[in-house]
């Protein structure tokens, strides 16, 4: 299935037919494989096993008799909980674990990834050009 | 942004959160695997990264802050998880990164899952060619067609940068194309 004219890239036979209807709507933009093809019905496989690996894992439970058990000695844990999780050290990590991610995502791989370091990839006659593309209105695109 | 800010709301709570996550996963899905599976270039390891994207996603939901739209904030995950995944590929191999994605490259021929005619595996394996992050760009804008802006909010770099790299980006491989056909 040629997606756009003149794109010699295709996507899988019957790939779009596995799709709802609405994210179909959606994802037209998938012109852009540009000759990277999937598996036949990869997202369905790919979306199904992301929900096993997240929010599925978390409803996991046991039986009742498992559940009755572990229900009377949690009573028994969440008091210790409850007082262990007061604690600054603890409130200090979760804390720490936030800021570690807020970092990973502001300043991880992109944090170098400023106009200094894309002007450096420039040889000296283009950095003219640049400075020329720098002082025109961001809506220009 | 209203609208947004009742999605996350519904992500963050914990009633909710299963449901709207489930429409997470579906609505970028497909977009974040075409933003990794470009920079990776392998299915098989794109299909790790956007994995790996969307459990980061899942574990950190309670840290977005909103600062910026969700789409935005995925795709940088996205982003840096790609760029980690090629960072300890190629570290395993005591490769350079960009040694290690011009191999990826140089595969795609005997990849059973590209597809792609002579000039398509010319273009990516000079696309393979660029710096890592002047490559980043010249995906964004020439494959996935995003205009200045939005690049510029995901990457958080000037517009006027991000010309310029494209501009140097298309010129580069311009001309090595040439090249080549100047040589045959």
């Amino acid at each position: 299935m040629k997606t756009r004219k003149n794109n010699p890239f295709k996507v899988p036979k019957g790939y779009f037919d596995t799709l709802e209807e609405t994210l179909l709507e959606k994802t037209k933009t998938n012109y852009n494989a540009y000759g990277f093809q999937t598996p036949k019905g990869y997202f369905n496989h790919l979306e199904k096993e992301i929900l096993q690996k997240t929010t599925r894992n978390n409803k996991k439970k046991g039986n009742i008799i498992t559940r009755v058990i572990f229900g009377s000695a949690s009573i028994a844990a969440a008091f210790l909980l409850f007082f262990t999780l007061q604690s600054p050290s603890e409130t200090l990590v979760a804390e720490n674990k936030e800021q570690a991610f807020e970092d990973y995502i502001e300043t991880y791989y992109l944090e170098d990834f400023d106009s200094f370091e894309l002007l450096s990839l420039l040889e000296e006659g283009e950095i003219e050009s640049t400075l020329t593309y720098n002082s025109k209105p961001r809506n220009e695109n | 942004m209203k609208q947004q800010s009742l999605f996350v709301y519904a992500l963050k709570h914990p009633s909710s959160r299963e449901e709207a996550f489930a429409r997470l996963v579906s609505e970028y899905k497909e977009r974040l695997y075409w933003h990794i599976r470009k920079i990776v270039l392998d299915h098989d390891d794109s299909n790790d990264v956007v994995q790996n994207t969307f459990i980061k996603v899942h574990l950190n939901i309670e840290n977005f802050k909103e600062n910026s739209t969700l789409y935005t904030w995925m795709y940088r995950i996205a982003t840096n998880e790609a760029l980690n995944f090629i960072n300890s590929k190629a570290k395993k191999m005591g490769l350079q990164n960009q040694e290690w994605v011009e191999a990826v490259a140089d595969g795609l021929v005997a990849d059973s899952y590209f597809d792609g005619d002579k000039a398509a595996l010319r273009l990516q394996k000079e696309v393979a060619r660029l710096p890592e992050k002047q490559r980043i760009v010249f995906n964004m804008k020439y494959f996935d067609g995003m205009n200045y802006d939005t690049i510029s909010e995901i990457l958080d770099t000037s517009v006027g940068a991000l010309k310029a790299s494209y501009h140097h980006a298309v010129k580069k491989i311009k001309t090595n194309l040439t090249d080549e056909d100047t040589k045959e």
